[in-house]
């Protein structure tokens, strides 16, 4: 860091007047008139804090203290604990909103059964209109909790296909949701599905494998 | 006063000061006004680019993602950091009263420093980011930086066991806390053990306390000092002094988490730097007060004085951002605000209108005392005042008011996204224009001090403006 001096070639020096170099003797002369201009250096006064700076804090201290009561929520690793509400804090599982039976269709019957409700015809038996869905709620929640195989007649048709277990991906509440979407769309209308009654059946048929239409005839759901 | 003191303050003394001091200040101040150009040059790319999108957008190295956080981890950790510890320096000196010690570590620190902000800009740019604000710079780069910060304050704090002062001044409180502070803040976040929710956590406690614990006590240091030492007369008072740094020092350092608000980090961590947050009125109402009642009087020195004109914006910025950052710190504030423009105006209102300005002011201070030569050009000063000045309001004013028009527009479902994204055109093109201002301003400032450093230009023997009365 010792550029040359470009006002006086050849002549080199340290660029800041380093102590003990007497060669430059106008550097020390600048920086010595620089010196003597300067005040001297900072001291501390002892003027008394004005009253309304302490009031100030001591408010805001209080109303801090006020917010942490208020917003502070439980001393636990729980996010989003103040828009769960105080049932939020206790369960994170209770929070989960409640299922919509529409969004849970679309998501998963919607493959075969399609949109309308319609099916595919010699392939995938409708749901709009089917006397399976409509008269025992607990067919459909038995359909779905454990799957059916082999011919089934459904509105005058004949359909043999295989649908799969779908009660492990759902849980009860999210059945009765989807079955009472089922059963109040596309001109159906018998009803909403209580989720006991999923709770119920889903202890019932444990170990059941899928189900056929003979043996839901069975049990006295024969349309 | 004693005899002993009155032989510390003669203008032999502080010669010797000065010289001992000369060549690390410089060698940092230099390295720092350089990295200065080279930030402006990457914010004003990024800032054009988002109303600009098509613009250079065939250079990999230059794309959005890459350019803005090379902008700041240069401007944070090439001009603030260097820059600033070029001033602490000199300061440090002058408050101990005893000349710099480990003046080789301090070389080797700038060395070590610039290498590491080389380094790890170089990697942002081609891509090898750590990708976590503030932190981006690859272990290495990080580590070479964190064994210059150590240099750095192994020479502060052997200075300060030597001190021959017998009070320790407001300003030497902040930058002996500073050195202890940020290493170890640094080296923590830095660790490669974070993951998840933890480590958002932990880049927020530590994207915050850089400024908590590193640049603003730099720019209260340079405030404590300036403002008094230009005026001639003592700081206000001792008792808000001490007020104003141990409510800084307990409440600053919990604010990081306010980043997070509405984020899946716990509620009662959230919370508390909300309340942390809010608490900052107090070290802020004690450090304005105490500036002010120091200024009052001799508010026709900012006409004489470029010291003083840009260390009292900045004081005044300083504590104009503050309370902004309390409020915007809410929940209701955080509901509007939260990823919008607006964060970023805030952020430039402290990095560049509270601690630049202060640190402008101060090396207009510091630089003749260290080269023994008075600034050239009274009217490039004025000339780089305004442009600062008037290019960072217009920045502000200009994201402050488009940011908040942008966070209401998100918060309507009914509103497509794309039109908020539209509406916010007008205000980027502001905020370009007034960095262009800011980045002028830089190129006027540079050429300024590398004149000082060459001792080119007429010979005044007269502070800046005093002809100018």
């Amino acid at each position: 860091m010792k550029p040359e001096n470009t006002d006086r070639p050849g002549e080199h020096w340290s660029l800041p007047p380093l102590l003990g170099e007497t060669d430059s003797p106008e550097i020390h002369e600048i920086h010595r008139s620089i010196l003597q201009r300067e005040r001297l250096e900072p001291q501390e006064g002892a003027e008394p804090a004005p009253w309304w700076v302490w009031a100030v804090s001591v408010a805001v201290l209080f109303c801090m203290g006020i917010y942490l009561g208020r917003y502070g929520g439980s001393f636990k690793p729980v996010a989003h604990e103040l828009e769960m509400g105080s049932a939020g804090a206790a369960s994170t599982a209770s929070a989960r909103p409640a299922p919509n039976g529409a969004d849970i269709f679309s998501a998963i019957c919607i493959t075969c059964h399609q949109a309308g409700g319609t099916g595919i015809e010699g392939k995938y038996p409708p749901l709009a209109g089917s006397e399976w869905i409509a008269k025992d709620a607990g067919i459909p929640v038995r359909i779905v909790l454990n799957g059916l195989e082999g011919p089934i007649q459904v509105k005058g048709k004949q359909f043999v296909n295989q649908m799969p277990s779908i009660g492990a991906q759902l849980e009860d509440d999210e059945i009765a949701a989807v079955l009472s979407f089922v059963r109040s769309s596309w001109g159906n209308s018998s009803g909403k599905v209580p989720t006991e009654l999923v709770t119920k059946l889903r202890r019932e048929t444990a170990g059941q494998g899928a189900w056929t239409a003979d043996k839901l005839n069975a049990i006295g759901g024969k349309p | 006063m004693t005899s002993i003191t009155k032989e510390l303050e003669t203008v032999e003394f502080r010669e010797r000061l000065d010289a001992e001091s000369a060549i690390p200040v410089l060698v940092f101040l230099a390295s720092g006004v350089l990295w200065l150009l080279v930030g402006s040059a990457l914010g004003i790319i990024a800032s054009i680019k988002l109303h600009a999108p098509d613009w250079l957008a065939t250079i990999p190295q230059l794309t959005f993602g890459r350019v803005r956080p090379a902008h700041l981890d240069v401007v944070a950790y090439g001009w603030a950091s260097l820059a600033g510890v070029g001033c602490l320096i000199w300061l440090t000196s002058r408050l101990c009263k005893t000349p710099i010690r480990q003046r080789g570590a301090l070389i080797a620190s700038a060395a070590l420093w610039n290498l590491g902000v080389l380094y790890g800009t170089g990697a942002v740019l081609f891509g090898y980011s750590q990708g976590v604000e503030w932190l981006e710079y690859p272990l290495p780069a990080a580590a070479i930086i964190a064994v210059a910060f150590l240099l750095f304050a192994w020479s502060i704090l052997s200075t300060f066991h030597a001190r021959q002062a017998e009070h320790l001044y407001v300003s030497l409180w902040y930058v002996i806390a500073s050195v202890v502070w940020f290493p170890i803040l640094f080296v923590v976040a830095n660790l490669p053990i974070y993951s998840g929710v933890e480590h958002a956590a932990v880049n927020w406690w530590y994207g915050h306390n850089a400024l908590a614990i590193w640049f603003t006590p730099i720019g209260l240091a340079l405030a404590y000092y300036m403002i008094p030492k230009v005026i001639g007369r003592p700081i206000y008072s001792y008792y808000l002094s001490l007020l104003g740094f141990w409510s800084f020092a307990l409440f600053y350092n919990w604010n990081g988490i306010h980043h997070l608000v509405g984020g899946p980090v716990p509620t009662w961590l959230q919370t508390i730097s909300i309340i942390a947050s809010v608490l900052m009125v107090i070290p802020v109402m004690a450090v304005a007060v105490n500036h002010h009642m120091t200024t009052i009087g001799h508010f026709k020195l900012l006409r004489t004085s470029p010291t003083l004109r840009f260390t009292v914006f900045g004081a005044m910025c300083y504590t104009a951002v503050s309370f902004q950052g309390s409020a915007e710190a809410l929940r209701n504030t955080q509901e509007v605000v939260h990823f919008t423009h607006y964060t970023v105006g805030h952020a430039h209102l402290g990095v560049y209108a509270f601690l630049s300005m202060i640190l402008f002011g101060s090396m207009y201070y510091i630089i003749p005392r260290v080269t023994a030569w008075d600034w050239p050009r009274p009217g490039a000063i004025r000339l780089h005042f305004w442009l600062a000045a008037l290019g960072i309001s217009l920045y502000f004013l200009a994201l402050t008011i488009g940011g908040w028009l942008q966070g209401m527009a998100m918060n309507n479902p009914a509103e497509p996204f794309v039109n908020v994204v539209a509406g916010t055109r007008g205000w980027l093109i502001l905020r370009s224009i007034g960095g262009s201002m800011m980045g002028l301003g830089h190129l006027v400032f540079a050429f300024l001090f590398f004149e000082m450093l060459w001792r080119a230009g007429p010979r005044r023997g007269a502070s800046p403006w005093e002809d100018a009365k």
